[in-house]
């Protein structure tokens, strides 16, 4: 595609016309991005940062990227026009900017991939990436990397704004077929004009046309036209990665003495934005960021967020956020750790951790400072808001902290709900907003994420709601308390005013202790009396009176109603006729034909009668009937009786000797001999 | 069939013990239940029990020595405490005998449905009682039980009083604050709100005391109520997934409590609209409120 012969020539300047179809000018694309809050040389250093990083190389544990700043003096800046961006197109505010001395700032990323892919964008190579066409000739192309930190492709319009010249020169090295290829081309973004009868959408490239498209040149040439704006070295594999030169950036920043604050804002930027990625953690995370500043032949330094005073609370709170599960709250009092959850429906949202701290307000600076600080700078109670790719989107402010404890947070949304955070960022990234997304659910999702961190920082900031307070001093205060009520409809709670479910159970002797056992049977009459259970309901219970009339014969001349009992009066205490103190059990027996064998169980009672002994104490004596009387007054002795058919029906006794202490009762049983 | 159970020893017949209602401290009969009670709340009660001793010791076959006693005792379902007063000796008196008993029910350690158990115990049997008398000291020869419910199922919002000087965020000054917060309206009511009333003196906390006698009683009250209203409408219809949503809270939930707050004071009014007022006519939304609540009427 390159012609080597061409090497020394000039590059070749390529203007897009409309075609009979159309085009999109290219001050759409610069109206893309809109107009943040933000100063806009951070939101360039938050798009130009976030796009190397979304170009890393999977195998790379991290990348690095060098921020620097050329001057180039009037006879380098001839020499640019002159082999490099000739001939400035009308529309572009480029050639006044080359008839001065040039400023050069530039993004330059390693361990990062290149621009690879076919450099045209109607080429097509199976499975290949398309690096090169998304940056360089498409417009607002969506990203296909994964959790990754940008979302628009809008990244790359921040460069053109950031140039007074609207140009920008991308220097990459990438791998391709053929090995490691070096790609340089030149990029301008104007306001669209006609020429010669033709008019043009404003987009420019500078190049080597091959076929009536400008290509990228590469090699030694490459090289060289990067050396003259004083560009990164790359070569090799560990030149992999891309230079972004802005000419002539329009961002740059003085104090009021004009004293130039450009490089010094860039240094505050990142830490304040990509903190998260530029720590390392003991025995855990290492920084997976590193940036290199340069102005000129200067190094400038980076702030070290872990000793940062305002940025350590954060870096602290990541440290836990990123160890493995949420811990106890209560290990350290100054740490709340919480899963952030929606319950309506169901999904882990994401993690918060608070760190709290002395609120520590920075001294004022007039000057222009990055957005974080900014926020920060009445005093920490803020929780940084992150993705997956751990780029600060925001700090988001909570509530105001009571006295002099503030708190950093971050909070990091789950891996299953990080393209809904991604859906609800704007253009720039720095926010969230539900109202962005259209689905409910996902509205939803952000909403309640939202809601919660808020809640967390008012607990953090100490407005926690059902805090325990003092107690002060023991006023009774339920009267108002149920005036206040009336706010409450359809609320229970427990008040006293509504009357309970009246209990009214028939007793045999009020004031009798234990008159209320279990499983009584109150003056029914129960067929058979067998009892299945102990604390079952006893048998098959007939209202008193109403005899089971439906049981017909069984046709063996025997009646075929069985033998029914009940209860006939309290239990007395007497003494038998051998002088021993016993209680008799008064029962009524309708034989009803048969002729009947009675038999009892004794059930000895705990708890003040509330409770059946399920297991007699060992060395006791269970206790039995030990006789029977029947209704002329006869008694049978024996555990068992049997009542003939003519004289069982009336009233009978079951005489169980008295034990001292236990309260009894018996479980009587009659059925046909 | 199971039998009644039986107490191993003769029970005097139950005319032998005659006992009037419990009353309270005033004389009034003892209610069933108590609406205002609070766990501040101490519940004095006094009967007065007439036992024929005589009776009793005839129907228990106890000697003339045996000795007797009257025991009151409280348990509540809810603690699953109790308690008692000490007990009132009878001794060895013969006749019929008027007997006083009181028993005070600490708030702090009761609650729900309280069972006020009145008894009349063997002290000693004495000499020579017979096989079926009672003869352990303590056995229970007549018993009766009161409830009173003190705590049931109807709503009653949370209050408390507190030193603002104790909370930092709170001026000291202040009169009452409500504690809540309207951003996880999916919390339980009797987790997340509550009303502070600052206790120090000079402050609206007399006006506020169950049984209070301050003149500026009612209107305090009042305004109190119309004022906690007001802050829960308000934070109601300012929240966006409320008011996106306010059917969509579960029972006992704050969003519920506030959506039904709000369905009862504009019937029929879709909450938007409401939102929409407190935006644009807030005097007209205060003024319904006012109209809704009586304040001072």
């Amino acid at each position: 595609m390159m012609r080597p012969d061409d090497s020394t020539a000039p590059l070749e300047r390529f203007s897009e016309p409309y075609t009979a179809v159309g085009g999109v000018a290219a001050v759409g694309v610069l109206n893309q991005l809109g107009r943040p809050d933000t100063e806009p040389l951070e939101v360039l250093v938050r798009e130009a940062v976030q796009n190397c990083w979304d170009a890393r190389r999977r195998e790379e544990h991290g990348i690095t990227v060098e921020i620097g700043r050329q001057g180039i003096d009037v006879t380098g800046t001839r020499e640019v026009a002159r082999r490099m961006l000739t001939d400035p197109p009308p529309g572009l505010p480029l050639r006044d900017c080359l008839s001065r001395d040039l400023e050069i700032l530039y993004f330059a990323d390693f361990g990062t991939g290149g621009l690879t892919g076919p450099t045209r964008a109607d080429l097509v190579e199976p499975d290949a990436e398309r690096d090169f066409v998304d940056f360089v000739r498409n417009i607002g192309q969506p990203p296909d990397k994964e959790l990754g930190g940008g979302s628009y492709g809008f990244g790359k319009a921040a460069f053109y704004l950031a140039s007074a010249a609207r140009t920008v020169v991308i220097d990459t090295c990438c791998r391709t077929g053929g090995g490691i290829e070096r790609r340089l081309i030149a990029y301008g973004l104007g306001e669209q004009y006609s020429e010669a009868g033709r008019p043009y959408t404003g987009r420019h490239w500078w190049g080597r046309m091959v076929d009536g498209v400008p290509e990228p040149v590469g090699g030694s040439e490459a090289a060289e036209l990067a050396g003259l704006l004083g560009l990164p070295h790359r070569e090799g594999a560990g030149g992999l990665g891309t230079t972004v030169a802005i000419v002539a950036p329009a961002v740059m920043l003085d104090e009021d003495d004009e004293s130039d604050v450009t490089m010094s804002f860039i240094a505050q930027a990142l830490a304040w934005n990509f903190w998260p990625r530029m720590t390392t953690a003991q025995g855990g995370v290492h920084s997976t960021m590193r940036f290199v500043l340069r102005d000129g032949e200067r190094r400038i330094p980076v702030p070290d967020p872990r000793s940062h005073p305002r940025l350590r609370g954060f870096v602290e709170a990541m440290d836990r956020l990123r160890s493995e599960e949420p811990g106890d709250d209560d290990e350290d009092p100054l740490v709340i750790d919480r899963p952030i959850e929606c319950l309506r429906p169901i999904r882990r949202l994401g993690r918060l951790v608070i760190q709290r701290g002395p609120a520590a307000p920075a001294s004022a600076h007039d000057g222009p400072t990055p957005e974080g600080a900014r926020v920060t700078a009445g005093g920490l109670h803020h929780v940084a808001l992150m993705r997956n790719a751990e780029l600060v989107v925001c700090y988001l402010p909570g509530a105001e902290p009571v006295g002099r404890i503030g708190y950093s947070g971050a909070f990091r949304c789950s891996v299953d709900v990080d393209p809904t955070f991604r859906s609800a960022e704007p253009p720039t990234h720095d926010n969230w907003v539900p109202t962005f997304l259209t689905s409910k659910q996902e509205r939803t999702f952000v909403r309640v994420a939202l809601d919660r961190i808020a809640g967390i920082c008012r607990e953090a900031a100490g407005y926690e709601a059902g805090a325990p307070v003092g107690d002060g001093g023991a006023v009774a205060l339920g009267e108002f308390a149920d005036q206040l009520a009336t706010l409450m409809p359809t609320i229970e709670g427990p008040g006293a005013r509504k009357s309970p479910v009246a209990a009214n159970r028939r007793r045999a002797r009020r004031n009798a202790p234990g008159h209320d056992s279990p499983g009584t049977t109150d003056g029914e009459w129960v067929v058979g009396g067998q009892t299945e259970d102990l604390q079952e309901e006893p048998g098959e219970r007939l209202r008193g009176g109403h005899e089971a009339d439906d049981v017909s014969g069984d046709g063996n001349g025997r009646s075929g109603r069985p033998p029914m009992i009940r209860n006939a009066a309290e239990p007395e205490l007497g003494t038998s006729a051998d002088d021993v103190p016993v209680v008799i059990y008064r029962f009524e027996l309708k034989p009803n034909g048969n002729a009947v064998k009675l038999s009892a169980r004794v059930e000895v009672m705990t708890n003040d009668g509330a409770q059946v002994e399920s297991e007699a104490p060992i060395g006791s004596v269970v206790p039995e009937v030990r006789e029977w009387i029947d209704p002329s007054g006869a008694v049978h002795p024996g555990a068992s009786a049997l009542a003939p058919a003519d004289v069982g029906a009336g009233e009978w006794g079951a005489v169980v000797a008295l034990h001292e202490d236990a309260m009894m009762r018996i479980d009587v049983v009659a059925e046909p001999a | 069939m199971r039998t009644p159970a039986a107490r191993p020893y003769l029970l005097p017949p139950d005319e032998s013990v005659d006992a009037e209602p419990w009353r309270t401290p005033d004389g009034a009969q003892l209610p069933d239940r108590l609406d205002h009670w609070d766990p501040f709340t101490e519940v004095e009660a006094t009967r007065s029990l007439t036992v024929d001793v005589d009776l009793v010791r005839s129907a228990c076959r106890l000697p003339d020595d045996t000795t007797l006693a009257v025991v009151a005792s409280w348990r509540s379902d809810r603690t699953r405490l109790s308690g008692g007063a000490d007990p009132v000796e009878l001794g060895a008196m013969d006749g019929t005998l008027r007997v006083p008993i009181e028993i005070t029910v600490p708030g702090s350690t009761s609650g729900g449905r309280v069972e006020l158990v009145t008894e009349v115990v063997l002290r000693s049997a004495g000499s020579g009682p017979s096989p079926l008398s009672p003869r352990r000291p303590g056995a229970v020869l007549w018993r009766d039980r009161a409830h009173l419910v003190v705590e049931g199922a109807a709503a009653r919002f949370p209050l408390t009083a507190v030193e603002f000087e104790s909370i930092p965020r709170l001026p000291a000054q202040g009169l009452w604050a409500l504690d809540w917060s309207a951003e996880d309206l999916e919390a339980p009511v009797s987790a997340s709100l509550r009303l502070l009333v600052n206790s120090r003196d000079g402050g609206v906390l007399d006006a506020l005391r169950s049984g209070s006698s301050d003149v500026r009683s009612g209107v305090i009250r009042g305004f109190v109520v119309y004022d906690v209203a007001r802050t829960l409408v308000e934070g109601a219809l300012s929240s966006e997934p409320f008011v996106a949503g306010p059917e969509s809270y579960q029972e006992g939930t704050l969003g519920r409590m506030l959506f039904e707050l709000l369905a009862s004071a504009w019937p029929g009014v879709p909450v938007e609209a409401l939102a929409r007022r407190l935006r644009d006519d807030r005097p007209r939304l205060d003024a319904e409120l006012q109209a809704h609540l009586g304040v001072v009427s």
